[in-house]
């Protein structure tokens, strides 16, 4: 008990609420899907309205829109939603914000630019499926950009933000100057 | 929530999330290592050099591979410890120093002996600390350790004594590259009759042994060579040189200079790292070691080594807020100690993914085909390139850029095998896992390949032992 608090208390309130804000919103995003995913299909419906490419709709979990005069959609399912790429950063990040030698802005600043990346890429995704579903027809389109496409553009949203989130993790005042032994002990 | 699903994407994303990770990992350490350069050869004799050589049984190797460092090495002093051997290491350990006078033997006896590799390096820290006069400078006092059937490149000292290695007093310690093949003498030698002769050929070695070289040379290479920039290099059980002065520190600070992991190389080099001292690793030299050629015998070495890095995973946090240590550095120590759990986790959902695929492709009432054209065929491509791509392509690299006596055949047979090879060692972060959860910390030598012969000169010396 007197280890704990001695670590909270070396650590300090403010990082150990910062974590559990980063951990808290990944888990509650993976507990309360409905809403999230509800949320990401209006925010797909919006995206595809915006990019002209239909006047698209949402309902739940699903976006729907007319391709050549036919009623067609898309569903953010549980598998489709970006909170379940977003545990490894939340943990990266919460891990670090307990650091003290790392200034607190810093892992709270790669969360929120990893998880936006992660949201935008999964937007960019199902725009490609829209865009495929337009160019090629509903059945062709689909086919070709739900798994290889809009795999491809997930792994380049995953790769992006693990690299904005490593960059602000390793770059700038504290995470690149290693003091060195010798500078603190007479060389023999 | 419908569990199903959920259990369905949960094993979806911890595929694709592990796919990429592992993937950007590999580009990551291969840029750092195809744009390698060589480094500047120093002066040795700016040195003192201690080799500490751990003998545990060893009765088929120790006298050639100290006839071999006595040759390439006459300037080091050499530190053979006896780990209680039963065979007829310690009579041919008494002989070797009567016959070199730079060698000498550190014998350990029940009940200190036998409790693995880093108290035995321990024991013999502790007498070359003895031995060197007080007014040593032991800034310039390098200790290397080297197994009983290593061999070191003739130029290791000098390549190691260069501006960015050793002679900067920075550098706490250095790893060099380490070569794993059936015969070390073929790849030490320094006569062109057997430079050019059958046994430095590796076409026709072990596909097993190739493998491991490979796995040394190519990705194990690539990793440290990510380290230096991240300034994380590791030290592995062979061919580890430091400096006298950081061992002494790291002994102020955590009892002895190794200490008790199953890893106990990665572990010294966590505790440099954590004594403010730079590591460096030296791809320009190397040790050469015999392979293992039972599968058996390579899971027991992956799973000692699995364990000892599940053991190091207590360090992060101290990692994690040591000033000497860079965040990238902190990263990389973090996806290392790692790596047993994203095994583990990669055994259990790759193949169920697999499962999952075949099952709805069989389940689906338009028929398989309409199943795979509908899309689901997207599927493979994507498994070739984050599945076997960054498996298989060390097999070219092996070629082209560790070691070029190999067919474009022999090639791409190692990149086919390399990947049954790297599923195959996902069973050792198992097994590493339930040693440590059942609290099991003991561990027996690792068998060599040579331990059922005796050597020539063993045999020779016989009578006059």
């Amino acid at each position: 008990m007197t280890a704990v608090v001695a670590w909270t208390r070396g650590v300090g309130p403010a990082r150990i609420v910062a974590a559990a804000l980063m951990a808290g919103i990944v888990l509650a995003g993976l507990v309360f899907d409905d809403a999230v995913r509800h949320s990401e299909a209006c925010l797909s419906a919006a995206t595809v309205r915006a990019s002209g490419l239909a006047d698209a709709v949402c309902l739940t979990d699903a976006v729907t829109y007319h391709v050549d005069g036919r009623l067609a959609g898309h569903a953010v399912t549980y598998g489709c939603s970006a909170v379940l790429l977003m545990p490894p950063v939340a943990a990266v990040c919460s891990f670090l914000a307990l650091v003290r030698r790392i200034p607190l802005i810093r892992p709270v600043a790669a969360f929120l630019v990893a998880t936006t990346m992660l949201v935008l890429a999964n937007q960019a995704r199902m725009l490609a499926i829209v865009l495929g579903m337009r160019n090629f027809g509903v059945e062709t389109g689909y086919a070709l950009t739900h798994v290889l496409i809009g795999t491809a553009v997930s792994v380049f949203g995953v790769l992006a933000s693990g690299y904005l989130a490593i960059q602000i993790l390793i770059t700038g005042r504290g995470a690149d100057a290693p003091r060195s032994a010798l500078s603190m002990r007479p060389a023999r | 929530m419908d569990t199903e699903n959920w259990v369905l994407a949960l094993i979806n994303s911890t595929a694709f999330l592990l796919c990429v990770l592992f993937t950007s990992y590999i580009i990551a350490v291969l840029r750092p290592f195809l744009a390698r350069r060589e480094v500047a050869l120093g002066d040795r004799e700016q040195f003192q050099w201690h080799i500490i050589v751990p003998c545990l049984n060893e009765q088929a190797v120790v006298a050639d591979c100290v006839d071999h460092l006595i040759e390439v090495f006459p300037e080091a002093t050499l530190w053979l410890v006896d780990d209680a051997s039963d065979d007829r290491t310690p009579t041919l350990l008494a002989w070797l120093t009567r016959r070199y006078p730079s060698v000498h033997v550190v014998e350990r006896r029940p009940p200190d002996a036998r409790q693995g590799k880093g108290p035995a390096l321990n024991a013999a820290w502790r007498q070359i600390s003895a031995y060197l006069p007080p007014d040593t400078d032991r800034g310039r006092v390098i200790v290397g350790v080297v197994d009983a059937d290593g061999r070191l490149e003739a130029f290791c000292p000098d390549v190691i004594s260069g501006d960015d290695l050793f002679g900067d007093p920075a550098v706490g310690a250095v790893q060099i590259q380490v070569r794993v093949t059936a015969d070390p003498d073929a790849l030490t030698v320094t006569d062109i009759g057997r430079l050019t002769g059958d046994p430095a050929r590796s076409r026709d070695q072990d596909l097993l042994i190739q493998l491991q070289d490979m796995e040394f040379v190519g990705p194990i290479a690539a990793m440290q060579f990510l380290r230096r920039r991240t300034g994380s290099v590791a030290m592995g059980g062979n061919g580890q040189f430091t400096r006298m002065s950081t061992l002494d520190t790291i002994a102020a600070t955590y009892g002895t200079p190794w200490s008790g992991a199953l890893l106990e190389d990665f572990e010294l080099g966590l505790h440099v790292l954590l004594s403010g001292y730079r590591s460096e690793y030296c791809h320009d030299t190397f040790v050469a070691q015999a392979g293992l050629t039972q599968p058996r015998a390579l899971l027991r070495q992956r799973t000692r080594w699995a364990q000892g890095n599940l053991q190091c995973l207590k360090y992060l946090w101290q990692v994690a807020n040591s000033p000497h240590i860079r965040v990238s550095g902190v990263l990389e120590i973090g996806y290392y100690l790692a790596i047993p759990f994203t095994q583990i986790t990669g055994s259990v959902v790759f193949p169920l993914s697999a499962l999952v695929y075949v099952a709805y492709m069989m389940a689906d009432p338009a028929g398989s085909d309409r199943w795979l054209l509908t899309g689901a065929l997207g599927v493979l491509p994507l498994a070739l390139a984050f599945g076997v791509l960054p498996h298989a392509a060390w097999g070219l690299f092996y070629r082209s850029r560790c070691a070029g006596m190999i067919t474009r055949r022999r090639a791409w047979l190692l990149a086919v095998a390399n990947l049954a090879y790297s599923y195959f060692l996902q069973a050792a972060a198992w097994r590493g896992l339930f040693r440590l959860l059942r609290g099991r910390s003991d561990w027996a030598k690792t068998a060599r390949a040579a331990d059922d012969r005796l050597p020539a000169r063993a045999r020779r010396e016989q009578v006059s032992v």
